[in-house]
């Protein structure tokens, strides 16, 4: 079962770049690509369950709604055994990268460009329904 | 028995009627002839009875005088408590038959007597008739006897008042002889005013006080005695004369003059009192006496006009048993010797106690008591503080009198001694100063011609120049000189023609071994002495002061220069005063203030209000703690425009010119404070353009990169293609705006 995945950046070369990954890769039959956090959430909210997974896509730095008040709202409805989150930034600030891996609603931070080969890494761990949900 | 006889009081009254052994007088004998032939006996008798006999004052009858009292009827008389004693017949009575006047001669048998009581009731003695044969008296006979008792009894008193009366007028006699002495051998005067007739009598001596004879004055009117008083005395007199009319005071004694008959002014003392006042209490009579003090006054006025010029002060000095002490009888010199009036100093003798030196103080009163104990002439000198600033030397000297009760006085003269002190003191600093020249003289003395050459040169050169003195004969002093001082030398040395004396500074002369020591030199002229016909010059060695003043010239002013050319502020203040006592160069440079204005600061005056406080307690915590030297620390000061200044103070604390002050160098930080802020905010900078790095420029890097990656594979068609070039051509120009961004922030 393929998980439901939603890309939040609000860098359009981004959801372009993560669009072509998704196809290439087969990780989600039909991706959702949000530019900004709050409609996102909207989408989310809309559609989400308990039997699905969720997987998120989230860059760090946004205008408006910033990647942690993201988590802030998306932890009021989803739950942790589903719902799988992955910080994207484009910056190789350790501070941040810190930041993020301490977060327990992070599963990692991925550093700007995603290479093919890293999504296929994560794909086989969620399709192995391995270490990403957390109980 | 008998004891009436033997009473004292009795007896006493007897002897003052003083009858006892006197002859016989007539008024008697009449009354015991008269008493017998009225009673008709043979014999009649006055007896008077003292202890031990009977004394017949009157016998008529018999020729005794006395007979012992144990045998006498009139004792028995006495005795009795009747006023008539009768025994008819002794011979049949048992108390007089054995008695011998009974038994013999005169053989009594009959005695009647009456006894004469006087009026203290005491029995004297008996009027008595006796006969020798038994007899009895008539009522008539018997009354008769009785009144010429009484008769006899008047007799004894009228004898007693003149005994008196004689007594009396003898004694008054001798007072007044006496009086009469004193008052003509005294010279005084004496006068009685009958104050009611208004007429005055005097005696011999009143009236020759002033040149007249007693009758010239007898009975004068108190108009007359009045115009004797000089008339500027007239009302001091007559005031208190009143007074004593009014009884205010009991009598006068007053000092006035009087004119005497040929013109002259007799100075006495008049003394008076009223003697009797009358019925209305008006005074009737008053007297007095007058005294001649002219003496005393021309002595006292030739005494003062003595002691008041006498250039010091005389007095008299009383020192008291319990050590308490007082001066009495000032002259007029007080007022300068010791700078206060007589009247000041009269009872405060510690007005001048606590103006004598105190080194002088305990040395003056143990003369004092020492002269007062061995009766010796005090003298002795002290220092004296005078009110007027100066400080005096003075010479005291009297000679004591005890006067008895522990009290001792001195007539004593007090003078200023400072004149004499001072030359004295002269006399001796300029023997002590020749002694010191002659004997320890380390000075080397020459004598030389016009032109310089020694003539003499003193023993001590060998000492000071180790050169002994004939090697200087006829050589020239000049040749001694070091020669960058010859010329300087030789001009004073040229103008010894004009000046007689002069002191030549010190210059550098040659000793034996060649080196050079520094003399200073005075030189006297005594070319036209012809004891010395020569240039007297007296030179000492003063090498050693020349060159410690020389190093401690140097080392003043290297310090001098370390201060004033250092780059830095300096500034030296007073750890009490704060007062800026000096500023180099670089402190008047930076801060603005002229040197002026600096040493008329505090260093308080150089930094803002808030700054004082702690200023004062790193000063205050070098005046609590004098091992603390050294300061470092950072403070706020003010420059003469107001801008404010942080400087790092350096400073150590040193003894400079007998004052505890700071030597400060002050090094301006506030561009290097400036600088590091500087730094930070660059730093702040660069850390924004990391992270602007990292985020913002990383951002299309990042997305070309995954751009480029999608180019690799070549399975995309040309549209994707000319999309992913399209894309990749747009970010690159973003990165190349965020690059120019990032330049614009760095050059900020």
């Amino acid at each position: 079962m393929k998980p439901l995945v939603y890309v939040v950046d609000n860098d359009p070369v981004l959801l372009f770049l993560m669009s072509k990954l998704m196809e290439r890769t087969k990780f989600a039959d039909t991706p959702e690509f949000y530019e900004n956090g709050s409609d996102a959430l909207l989408g989310i909210r809309k559609i989400y369950n308990q039997e699905d997974v969720f997987v998120i896509f989230l860059d760090l730095n946004m205008p408006e709604m910033n990647g942690w008040e993201f988590l802030d709202e998306l932890d009021k409805f989803t739950s942790l055994s589903n719902t799988i989150v992955f910080m994207i930034s484009s910056s190789v600030d350790t501070i941040d990268k810190e930041k993020a891996n301490g977060h327990w609603r992070i599963s990692e931070f991925l550093i700007k460009p995603i290479e093919e080969s890293k999504l296929l890494e994560l794909k086989n761990e969620i399709e192995k329904g391995g270490k990403f949900l957390k109980s | 028995m008998m004891s009436k006889i033997h009473d004292e009081k009795r007896l006493e009254a007897v002897d003052s009627y003083n009858i006892l052994n006197t002859l016989p007088e007539k008024e008697y004998d009449d009354i015991t002839r008269l008493a017998s032939i009225i009673c008709d006996v043979p014999v009649s008798l006055v007896s008077v009875i003292s202890g031990s006999k009977q004394f017949f004052k009157s016998h008529y009858g018999v020729d005794i005088s006395e007979t012992p009292v144990d045998v006498a009827f009139c004792a028995h008389a006495i005795e009795s408590t009747e006023d008539i004693f009768i025994v008819e017949d002794a011979r049949q009575d048992e108390r007089f038959s054995a008695n011998p006047l009974v038994v013999n001669d005169p053989n009594i048998v009959f005695y009647a007597g009456v006894p004469l009581i006087d009026e203290d009731k005491h029995a004297l003695g008996t009027l008595c008739v006796i006969d020798v044969q038994p007899k009895s008296l008539t009522d008539d006979q018997v009354a008769a006897l009785k009144i010429l008792a009484s008769q006899v009894m008047q007799l004894f008193i009228l004898r007693k008042s003149k005994l008196e009366l004689a007594v009396k007028h003898n004694e008054l006699n001798r007072k007044t002889k006496r009086l009469n002495n004193i008052i003509t051998s005294t010279k005084v005067g004496t006068w009685e005013w009958d104050v009611k007739q208004d007429v005055v009598q005097i005696n011999e001596n009143w009236a020759s006080m002033v040149g007249y004879t007693v009758d010239e004055l007898q009975h004068v009117n108190l108009e007359r005695f009045v115009s004797l008083i000089h008339k500027d005395d007239r009302e001091k007199v007559q005031q208190e004369v009143e007074k004593c009319f009014r009884k205010e005071i009991d009598f006068y004694d007053v000092e006035c003059r009087l004119v005497h008959k040929d013109g002259h002014i007799v100075w006495i003392i008049t003394k008076g009192q009223v003697m009797s006042w009358d019925s209305e209490n008006q005074p009737e009579f008053m007297s007095g006496i007058h005294v001649d003090i002219s003496k005393d006054k021309i002595l006292e006025a030739q005494f003062s006009t003595i002691t008041d010029n006498i250039p010091g002060v005389v007095f008299r000095y009383i020192l008291f048993e319990d050590g308490t002490d007082k001066l009495d009888l000032i002259t007029e010199g007080a007022r300068k010797l010791w700078g206060f009036t007589p009247e000041d100093v009269t009872g405060n003798s510690d007005l001048l106690w606590s103006r004598i030196d105190s080194e002088d103080l305990s040395t003056a009163k143990a003369s004092i008591i020492q002269s007062a104990k061995e009766g010796s002439e005090w003298q002795t000198e002290w220092r004296y503080n005078h009110p007027d600033g100066t400080v005096r030397w003075h010479k005291g000297k009297g000679t004591p009198l005890d006067v008895g009760e522990g009290v001792t006085i001195w007539d004593t003269i007090v003078t200023d001694i400072t004149e004499e002190k001072k030359i004295q003191h002269e006399l001796e600093q300029s023997e002590k100063r020749f002694k010191a020249l002659v004997q320890e003289g380390s000075d080397l003395i020459g004598i030389l011609d016009g032109e310089a050459n020694y003539m003499y040169v003193s023993p001590t050169s060998t000492q000071v120049l180790g050169i002994p003195p004939e090697d200087f004969i006829g050589k020239n002093a000049f040749d001694f000189i070091h020669p960058d001082d010859k010329e300087k030398v030789f001009a004073k040395f040229s103008a010894l023609a004009e000046t007689k004396q002069m002191t030549i500074a010190p210059f550098r002369f040659q000793n034996s071994e060649g080196e050079w020591r520094w003399v200073e030199t005075a030189v006297t002229n005594l070319l036209d002495d012809p004891t010395i016909e020569g240039i007297v010059a007296n030179s000492r060695d003063v090498t050693e002061r020349i060159r410690t003043n020389m190093k401690l010239r140097e080392s003043e002013q290297r310090y001098a220069d370390l201060f004033q050319i250092n780059p830095q502020p300096m500034f030296i203040y007073d750890l009490e005063s704060l007062q800026f006592l000096d500023v180099n160069q670089a402190a008047i440079d930076h801060y603005g203030y002229d040197r002026e204005q600096f040493l008329n600061f505090t260093i308080r005056d150089i930094r803002p209000e808030e700054g004082v406080e702690k200023m004062l307690q790193g000063v205050d915590k070098l005046r609590r703690d004098s091992s603390l030297k050294d300061t470092h620390t950072t403070h706020v000061h003010k420059k003469i425009d107001g801008t404010e200044i942080i400087v790092e103070i350096k400073g150590r604390v040193i003894d400079f010119k007998g004052h505890r002050v700071e030597l400060v160098l002050a090094t301006d930080v506030t561009k290097l404070l400036e600088n590091i802020e500087a730094i930070e905010k660059q730093n702040e900078k660069l850390t924004k353009i990391a992270w602007t790095q990292s985020h913002v420029v990383r951002a299309p890097l990042a997305s070309l990169m995954g751009l480029v990656s999608l180019l690799k594979y070549k399975k995309e068609n040309q549209t994707e293609q000319d999309k992913i070039l399209e894309l990749i051509d747009a970010v690159a120009h973003d990165l190349d705006n965020i690059i120019s961004e990032v330049v614009a922030i760095s050059t900020e």
